[in-house]
């Protein structure tokens, strides 16, 4: 929650000073397990990749990743890379295309996407990530393709840089084929029922692809490049700041 | 207006709690006023809310069917608590649409929880809390402390969440609340027929099989586990789950020793023979040879190409041999324009006709292999 608020509050453009920050870190500290993985409250919750990207978004956010012991998040991710060339929410687990978004991106994020995998590790990712399209994407081998994996597997593919070896034109046909007719929106399946979870992943795959009229993407944020840029802005007034106060003591 | 947050099935789809500041002191527990938030999403495979009420009623205590469904505020025992209502700010934004019962439970599981009341009445509370929404953390949490503290029968829990998790098999609060209960019974004898029934309706619930590799190692039972891994994939080979769990299974007991490893590149072998489109078979075969290297392990080549021979184009099987291919470029080997030469036929027969969806990938890997290992400029051969 704590990442989807900053991500909010960005696309609102505020500014972010009336956010906690060091209470912000702390927590994250508080969060982080022995393994590097996170829960998502301190009480006690499973603990798995999904986290991580959190943790990762909130550092990259804030601009400071003392909240985050990276090596240790960065072995949970190699860890959890599966005999398939993919990642699971754990080690052990099943290669998933949510998971794998999560952890590409926080690599993305931690500006350790290419130290962190060899060019054999990446070679076998993106293969993996490419047989998840059947028309739209599946999350899963052997597993019907839903319109949220059209964002999961396409924004990984982004990451890696080979988005545009996908075929758009069945990506984009399948996920406009489980938009509603009646209410708008769209759906994980053709025929079913819209939802805003699968309407707001449908159109970040559709904005992956270029689609006319849609804002670009962020991948790895998951926001718009408005937005991102916003953050941009910030984190420029905020070093510049830095630099000033730092001149100041002197 | 929303009418509720994305439905529990869905990867990332997280309960709201508050982010990280404000906790109630003695309950050591989050109070943030965005803590509670709406409904599960009604969705397609949500189960109508009256069964769920049905199914729970028949455990720890009176049930909340919705014939006979009387608001907390209109009941006596409850009279001296005062319910505290959300707090959505000065002037909130897209609020979420709760019904008059959603409010009315949540109104008072916020003043249970702030007075730090445990008894009978707020365990019973927790339970039509949760199930309003069982992605609810802090109420599965809150629910966990009056156990706890009241020395609840823990078997009864047990058999409660069950019931609850065959209602919600996707859902992350309640796998993680059966979790706890089983750590605190240390009593693990259920757990492996509860996620092979769970597996039994959907045999790729990732949630079962997460579950089920945390009850595994934690009470070392791996004796059944191959024999069970097997028979999914029996009954199923394109089943991906079950393959991962084999290979988790190996890798936990015996590991990919000399011998394991020729037994597992046979199994997989076989099923590639029965269903040559088959991925997951695919993927465990060069998964497990991987380490050995694909080109160097003994048959390999000889069994692609024996597929090949029969007239067998799966694009599996040819990226497979383009990689074999690729890494003998790569070791150094006798002939490379002649493997060289092949690779590219193979990524042009996937690019043009057998696996079409994927053909600028496959003329991709083409024109990376013939500027890495071709002699020609990689303008003439990729097209």
């Amino acid at each position: 929650m704590t990442y989807t608020a900053l991500a909010s509050l960005l696309i609102l453009g505020d500014n972010l000073a009336r956010v906690n920050k060091e209470a912000v870190l702390a927590g994250l500290r508080a969060l982080q397990q022995k393994d590097g993985s996170f829960s998502c409250v301190p009480e006690g919750s499973e603990t798995d990749m999904r986290f991580v990207y959190c943790a990762a978004c909130i550092s990259y956010i804030l601009n400071d990743w003392s909240g985050v012991d990276t090596t240790k998040a960065v072995d949970y991710i190699t860890k959890s890379i599966s005999y398939e060339g993919a990642i699971g929410q754990g080690p052990g687990t099943e290669a998933h295309g949510g998971p794998t978004f999560c952890a590409v991106a926080s690599l993305f994020l931690m500006n350790k996407l290419s130290s962190t995998l060899s060019a054999q590790q990446c070679a076998r990712l993106q293969r993996w990530c490419i047989m998840r399209q059947e028309s739209g994407f599946q999350g899963r081998p052997n597993k019907p393709v839903d319109t949220c994996y059209s964002f999961w597997v396409g924004a990984t593919l982004q990451l890696l840089g080979i988005l545009d070896l996908t075929d758009f034109l069945f990506n984009r046909t399948f996920i406009l084929s489980t938009q509603s007719s009646i209410t708008g929106g769209l759906a994980k399946w053709i025929d079913n029922p819209p939802d805003p979870l699968h309407t707001y992943l449908g159109l970040c795959g559709l904005s992956l692809i270029g689609e006319p009229g849609l804002l670009t993407l962020h991948a790895a944020l998951n926001i718009s490049q408005r937005a991102a840029d916003h953050l941009g802005d910030l984190h420029r007034r905020w070093h510049k700041l830095h630099a000033n106060d730092s001149i100041k003591k002197a | 207006m929303l009418t509720g947050p994305p439905g529990p099935e869905d990867f990332f789809a997280t309960q709201a709690v508050a982010s990280f500041p404000v906790r109630n002191r003695k309950t050591k527990m989050f109070v943030g006023v965005r803590n509670y938030s709406g409904k599960a999403f009604t969705s397609g495979k949500d189960r109508s809310h009256h069964r769920a009420a049905i199914i729970m009623s028949g455990s720890l205590d009176e049930g909340c069917s919705s014939d006979t469904w009387v608001p907390y505020k209109d009941r006596p025992e409850w009279k001296d608590v005062t319910p505290i209502p959300q707090d959505d700010g000065p002037e909130p934004v897209v609020q979420i649409a709760y019904s008059d019962k959603f409010r009315d439970v949540y109104d008072y599981f916020r003043a249970i929880v702030a007075s730090d009341e445990k008894s009978d009445r707020a365990l019973h509370l927790t339970k039509d809390a949760a199930d309003l929404n069982p992605a609810n953390y802090s109420v599965w949490h809150y629910r966990r402390m009056i156990i706890r503290e009241l020395d609840k029968d823990l078997r009864e829990e047990l058999k409660f969440i069950g019931s609850v998790i065959e209602e919600h098999p996707k859902n992350y609060q309640v796998w993680h609340h059966r979790k706890v209960i089983v750590e605190w019974l240390e009593d693990p004898s259920e757990e492996l027929e509860f996620t092979k029934r769970i597996l039994r309706d959907d045999a790729k619930n990732y949630h079962a099989w997460q579950h089920r590799q945390w009850v595994l190692p934690t009470f070392n039972l791996w004796d059944q586990e191959l024999d069970y891994v097997d028979q999914l994939i029996k009954e199923d080979l394109r089943n991906n789950s079950a393959w991962n769990q084999r290979h988790f299974v190996i890798s936990s007991t015996t590991g990919f020793t000399d011998d394991v490893l020729s037994r597992e590149v046979k199994y997989a072998q076989d099923y590639i023979k029965k269903s040559p489109s088959n991925e997951s078979a695919w993927s465990y075969m060069k998964g497990v040879v991987q380490e050995k290297k694909l080109s160097k392990y003994p048959g390999i080549m000889e069994f692609c190409q024996g597929l090949y021979d029969q007239s067998i184009r799966s694009p599996h099987l040819l990226a497979c041999m383009v990689d074999i291919y690729e890494e003998k470029l790569e070791l150094g080997c006798d002939n490379p324009e002649g493997t060289l030469d092949k690779a590219l036929k193979l990524c042009k027969a996937l690019a043009e006709e057998f696996d079409t969806i994927r053909a600028e990938y496959w003329q991709y890997v083409s024109r990376t292999l013939a500027t890495k290992y071709g002699k020609e400029a990689p303008s003439e051969i990729a097209s």
